[in-house]
This record gives C-alpha cells, structure tokens and sequence, in this order.
C-alpha cells in the first residue's frame, strides 16, 4: 500500500470528564469522490493486534494482555457480528501510527488530564478500509485489572472494551445523562459502552455490551443472518415543518426495554435507526444539551433549542425490513 | 296433538348437517404490561439502573366481524371454524420522562385476523338451542401500514344461544339467529409481558343452515 493512500485521523476519546455531548451508536464514515463509506476493517481475515508491554501500577504486562484479549473477546462474542481478532504478540515498542501495525498500549499524557484512552486510524483513501488502529491508555490515571474492579482505578477492561469499539469503526453513543460537574460533565447513567465518558473509577459495569453497542457492531460487521433477523426505521425530525439536525433518536422495544438509537445527520432530519430487533418500539428525541456539541457532530448547525419529544406513533419494526415515514415534530424549549 | 309434517303444525326442528355463520361484535381489549426505559447508573463497583422514561401498554376494545361454518358431527356435535377481523387500536402511555418531556400516548391501529376451529355441543329446546363451546386458533396482527405482521395463539371457551327463525318448510327453516359469549386467552402476539390475562368476544348474528 503507498503512502499516497494512506491518511491518519486521531478520533475518539472517552474521557473522565467531558463537553462531548450524547449521542447514539453511530459508524465512523468518510467521504471519497463526494461519497460517504462507513470505515470498517476487510472483510475475509481477522484483525490482527499487537499489545504494549508497559506496565502501570497494579496493571502487569501480563494483566494488561489478558485484559486487552477479554475486550476483544467481548465484541467478537456478539453472536450477530462476523468481525474476529487475532493476537499477535507483544512489543516494547511506542505506539506509532503509519507503521502497519495495530498496537493498544498505555502512553503517559498527563497533559490529556480529561482522556483516558483514545484511538487513531490509518485509512485507505481510497476503498475507505481500515488499514490500522492504534489505542493509547494515558498512563496518566490509575488504572486496575482486577477482576471485580478497584476502588480509585479506572477498570482497564471497561475502558478497552470502549476503544475497541471505537477500533473496528463505532463512533461514540448518546446514550446517557450527564451533570454538569465544574468545567465539565458527569455522567450519571449511561445505555451503552460507547458512551463518551466514563464511569467512576471502581466501576466495571463498562465490561459489557448494550443492545445499542450490539446493533452497532452487528450492523457493520453483520454475520449471515442479521439483515433478516431485525429491522429497522427511517423518518424525519421537524420543528415547524424544517428538518432538525443533529438531534438524537433513540428506540425503545417495548418487549425487552432495549434501547437503541441515531442522529439526525442532514438539513432535512432525516435519521435512519438500524438492528432494531422485530415488534413494537417507541420513539424518542432529544437534543444533544449535555455538552459540547461541536466536539461531536462538526459543524454549528446542530440544534439543541427543542425540547425533548416523543413520537406519537407506536411503531413496527419489521422483521428484515424497514418502517419508513416516521415523523416526529418538535417545538422549541 | 297433529303429527309433525302435517300442514299448520310446528315441529321440533333438526338441526342443520351445515350452517354459515355471519357475526358481528365486539373483541376486548386488555393491558399489555409495562417497560421502562433503563440506563446503567453510575455507581461503584457496579451499576444499578435508573429510568428514562416509563410505558404501560393497551390495546382497546374494538368492533369485529366474524364468519363461521359449522358442520354436524353426530347428535348435538358439530365442528366449527371461522375467521374474525378487528381493528383495535393499540395505546403506549409514556411518561415519567427524566428530561421532563410531557407524557404522551403513542397509537398505532392495528388489523387482527384470527382463524379458529372449535367444537360446539347443543342442546335443541323447541326453536331455541343453547349451546358450549371451545376450541383454538391462530392469530394475527398487522400494524398501521400492515406491512408488519406479529403472530400467535388463541384459545377460548363460550357460551351462547341459537334461535330458529321458523320451523317450516321455507326459506326461514333455514334461518336463525345466534349470540354467543366468548372468554378468550391470546399468547404471544402483541403481548409484552408474560402476565396478560383473558379477554373477551361478543358477538351476534345471522345463521344460514343447509
């Protein structure tokens, strides 16, 4: 591969404490030629990955392999996911984007005094393909692998199992509420591993998956089965008859609680929310007030002067198809 | 007393060997159960969960129509199919948002097709014939589109009466009249919980016998 088709991007980084709004499951994408491709690994061989052998207190090498390889195992044990890894031993070496290498290890920031871990990519310009991923753990902050967590120490496996949701292309989820804690945001619930902050240090409840993270990963690694199995559902978010953008469409299944969602992501707020298992679900919108919006959706465009609403439709998700027309309006706060 | 068949007498009428059956009613409706909306609370070591925003969910009582046929087995046994439609309309009560979002009931109209086969015994008391029954069927139920289809199971055990139109020979020999009181349990379905009880159906008509 040349370097001509190579471009690096430092993306998402799940903090302690953050401006970064909520939002749902959603895929990282690149334009090529005018055209959106959502970022994924090749399909046909699994994702090979290499383990720093720095050590933190109270995080051995051997803890931190064992840890990263459970984080892995998590997302590859999604039973409507095709994505698989493959360990390839450790190194001493940095972290270096460009190098061909998909490498996670513990880097000290102490300048990032918000970021707990983040993850670049290198891209194929070209096909739009995942070509490496490195994910650093700021050595800055305590962290544990112990099995029922620590108290004071950030759970490495939780904190890996974010990452690496963010290594095979999922960007972060909205779902959560947070508080405003001085400069900052606390989280005080969460719906999903790919929440963008973190819990409280002790905490290890970051170790498994939500439904929103499942249909995320499902839907772009979807083993054979997965478009038949579930559902899903587009429409439009108004206020006075203009599409909103930037707002935040969760589903809730009225069987199982599930609760899985997407953004409205053009001028005419339009959303489109996939995986949604088969039944009855209803919809909600929210803006995106619990912080920053900029750091997560680009542009200023983002409306978040609504107020949260629901559909007022009690809607089907069919099994392998898609419940369309939904419109939901809202009105200002 | 005259004979039965001699002209200006009334007889005990037999019962049809096929009757088609055309019902109108009423199917109820019943509560679904609730579902809250949950997040993961951040607590340590791990979490317990808080809610979103609350659901209970309906469906309502709703018109139906209903066709039967019967077949005469032996004495006051007959077989009996049929196929019911109904409208009822389903009802999703949200509330308790944590943002505060005013509560609001989510609709959606739903089309119900069920299909049954049961058996009915009679008992024929001069023109009237009051009868139990009980039997099972499959159900259907399509959403507002109807392109979304949630299937299950019906069971269900009535009572109900027949009243001949005339005994005859003529064209109200073969008429009658019929009500019937149904106790009905769905499973699967629209049903969101495992704790749904009985419903019911009421239905009355017309009744062509052969």
């Amino acid at each position: 591969m040349s370097q001509a088709r190579r471009v690096s991007v430092l993306v998402a980084i799940l903090a302690v404490l953050s401006a970064i709004p909520t939002s749902a499951y959603l895929k990282f994408g690149y334009r090529i030629n005018g055209q959106s491709v959502v970022l994924k690994w090749p399909e046909g061989r699994p994702v090979s990955y290499v383990v720093g052998t720095r050590e933190t207190t109270g995080v051995s090498a051997a803890d931190f392999r064992d840890t990263i390889a459970r984080a892995f195992a998590t997302w590859e044990n999604v039973p409507s996911s095709s994505i698989r890894f493959a360990p390839a031993g450790d190194t001493t070496r940095p972290l270096s984007d460009n190098d061909g290498i998909t490498m996670l290890a513990y880097a000290n920031r102490p300048e990032l005094d918000r970021t707990l871990g983040a993850t670049s990519y290198t891209i194929d310009i070209i096909a739009g393909a995942l070509l490496e991923a490195d994910v650093f753990f700021n050595a800055a902050f305590p962290w544990s692998a112990a099995p029922g967590g620590q108290a004071g120490r950030f759970d490495l496996e939780s904190i890996a199992t974010h990452e690496i949701g963010h290594l095979i292309g999922l960007g972060h989820s909205a779902l959560g509420e947070t508080e405003v804690v001085g400069s900052g945001r606390r989280v005080l619930s969460a719906g999903a591993v790919m929440f963008p902050i973190a819990f409280s240090p002790g905490n290890i409840d970051g170790r498994r998956l939500q439904p929103d993270d499942i249909a995320g990963i499902s839907d772009i690694y979807p083993d054979g089965t997965f478009r038949q199995e579930t559902g899903s559902i587009s429409g439009r978010v108004t206020r006075g008859g203009l599409g909103v953008f930037g707002a935040h469409v969760v589903a809730m299944h009225l069987r199982t609680g599930a609760l899985v969602g997407g953004f409205t992501l053009d001028d005419s707020g339009t959303f489109v929310l996939a995986g949604i298992e088969p039944g009855p679900v209803v919809l909600r919108v929210e803006p995106l007030d619990d912080g920053d919006v900029a750091s997560f959706i680009e542009g200023p465009r983002v409306d978040v002067g609504f107020a949260v609403a629901f559909s007022p439709r009690a809607i089907f998700v069919p099994r392998g198809g898609n419940a369309p027309d939904v419109t939901i309006d809202v009105v200002g706060k | 007393m005259p004979a039965c068949g001699q002209p200006g007498t009334d007889c005990a009428p037999r019962a049809h060997r096929v009757e088609v059956s055309v019902l109108g009613g009423v199917v109820g409706g019943g509560d679904l159960g609730s579902t809250d909306a949950t997040l993961l609370t951040n607590e340590v070591p791990t979490a317990g969960r808080s809610s979103l925003f609350t659901t209970r969910s309906a469906i309502g009582q709703a018109p139906l129509v209903e066709g039967r046929l019967g077949v005469r087995l032996v004495r006051g046994w007959f077989v009996e199919g049929g196929v019911s439609y109904a409208r009822p309309e389903l009802s999703v009560d949200i509330s308790a948002d944590v943002e505060g979002a005013p509560n609001v009931t989510a609709t959606s109209r739903l089309t119900q097709v069920v299909g049954d086969v049961g058996l009915q015994y009679r008992w024929t008391l001069g023109r009237v014939a009051p009868f139990v029954m009980a039997g099972g069927g499959y159900l259907r139920q399509l959403d507002e589109p109807r392109t979304t289809a949630e299937t299950g199971w019906m069971g269900y055990g009535g009572a109900g009466a027949l009243i001949r139109l005339g005994t005859r020979p003529g064209v109200w020999q073969h008429l009658a009249v019929r009500g019937d009181v149904r106790v009905l349990w769905l499973r699967d379905g629209i049903i969101l919980d495992d704790q749904r009880g009985p419903t019911y159906q009421a239905t009355a008509g017309l009744v062509v016998g052969f």
